[in-house]
């Protein structure tokens, strides 16, 4: 979806922000209408680390990503899939990370209840190190796995997802 | 592009899950390894995995124009010339580690960029067109060409088998790569000179 806004967010961190459901292998997140709110202001790209809970948001996709380094290793997290607004990776941005990569247990691993500032807005999705993305409507079906860069979800799940899945 | 063995990795995650992500600590104590170095891991195969994502779409922009050719008429007439031209264009990238068709981490990023696009990268691009010109007494023009241009900034993921520099897994952030769109529009200028005849 198109949506026309400046970036003017500045760094903030929102560790009390995001509820985590469970934890470990299956951990479900919920983030809160406040952070809708904020988001709606400008293009944010943001990280959520299902371990920690913490929640932090950036201006640019390569600030969320890098934390300020050229390289960057990956102790305590690493990306487990990044959603997007628009089309082709555009708008805002929500990068999930995991504490380690998907074990490919033919489970889904991390559930991620979004927000509602995210719910039926996910266009692009890009799945990280061995995660595969699942989309799920609230009609209970589901879209996927996107197991690469998707610049497109499909016009099925466009706009719709209201759970993000990870396996 | 998964450049890698899925398996492998997940293999060794599930091992990793009861002790983090960092090697041990003895491993944990070495400096920082530069761009090259990690890119260089995933060039020479040393990696689980290696793959491209980008930042975000494409930048396009009209490339440099670059002299391609021209004609000179030194005659005290007017001259109707056909100048030809060709002109080849290729990529560049903000490392010091080649990345181009043909190589490991090119391979990879083209992967990347034709998962992420649905459409193929382009190393390189050659024109070849011919300008019907006329040229007054003792004049001179140059031909320039510049053809479209895209640019892809991203993040090379890696995963290691064994620790490097402590860690299983590493990101080299902020690789541009520039190079031509594919069938790209080209535009051309004239510009006249004096001959020296």
């Amino acid at each position: 979806m198109a949506r026309a806004k400046t970036g003017t967010g500045r760094l903030r961190t929102r560790t009390a922000a995001v509820a985590l459901a469970s934890c470990a292998m299956a951990a479900g997140l919920t983030a809160t209408t406040a952070q809708a709110a904020q988001a709606a202001e400008a293009n944010e790209h943001c990280v959520l680390d299902v371990s920690t809970r913490n929640h932090t948001c950036h201006e640019t996709l390569a600030e969320a990503r890098q934390q300020g380094r050229r390289i960057a290793d990956t102790t305590g997290e690493l990306i487990g899939a990044t959603v997007f607004e628009d089309a082709e990776y555009g708008g805002s941005s929500l990068t999930i990370t995991v504490p380690e990569p998907c074990p490919k247990n033919d489970k889904v691993d991390f559930w991620l209840d979004l927000d509602d500032y995210w719910q039926n807005r996910i266009s692009s999705v890009q799945a990280w190190s061995t995660c595969w993305v699942w989309l799920y409507p609230d009609s209970g079906d589901r879209a996927g796995p996107y197991k690469e860069n998707h610049p497109d979800v499909g016009s099925y799940i466009n706009d719709r997802t209201v759970t993000v899945g990870l396996s | 592009m998964k450049s890698r063995n899925r398996l492998a990795v997940g293999l060794s995650a599930a091992a990793l899950a009861m002790t983090g992500l960092a090697a041990p600590a003895s491993a944990t104590t070495e400096a920082e390894p530069t761009v090259r170095q990690l890119l260089e891991q995933c060039e020479n195969g040393n990696t689980d995995l290696c793959e491209f994502h980008p930042s975000g779409a494409p930048e396009t922009r009209r490339g440099s124009y670059e002299l391609v050719g021209g004609a000179t008429n030194c005659s005290e007439g007017t001259s109707t010339r056909i100048i030809s031209w060709q002109s080849t264009r290729g990529t560049t990238t903000n490392v010091s580690v080649t990345i181009s068709a043909g190589v490991t981490l090119g391979e990879v990023f083209e992967a990347g960029f034709e998962t992420s696009y649905e459409r193929q990268w382009s190393w390189s691009t050659t024109k070849s067109d011919e300008i019907r010109h006329e040229l007054g007494p003792n004049q001179a023009v140059n031909i320039y060409a510049a053809p479209m241009r895209q640019q892809v900034t991203g993040t090379y993921e890696l995963h290691f088998g064994d620790p490097y520099y402590g860690h299983y897994y590493w990101y080299v952030h902020d690789v541009t790569v520039d190079g031509p769109q594919e069938n790209p529009a080209w535009q051309t200028r004239v510009e006249s000179k004096t001959a020296n005849c």
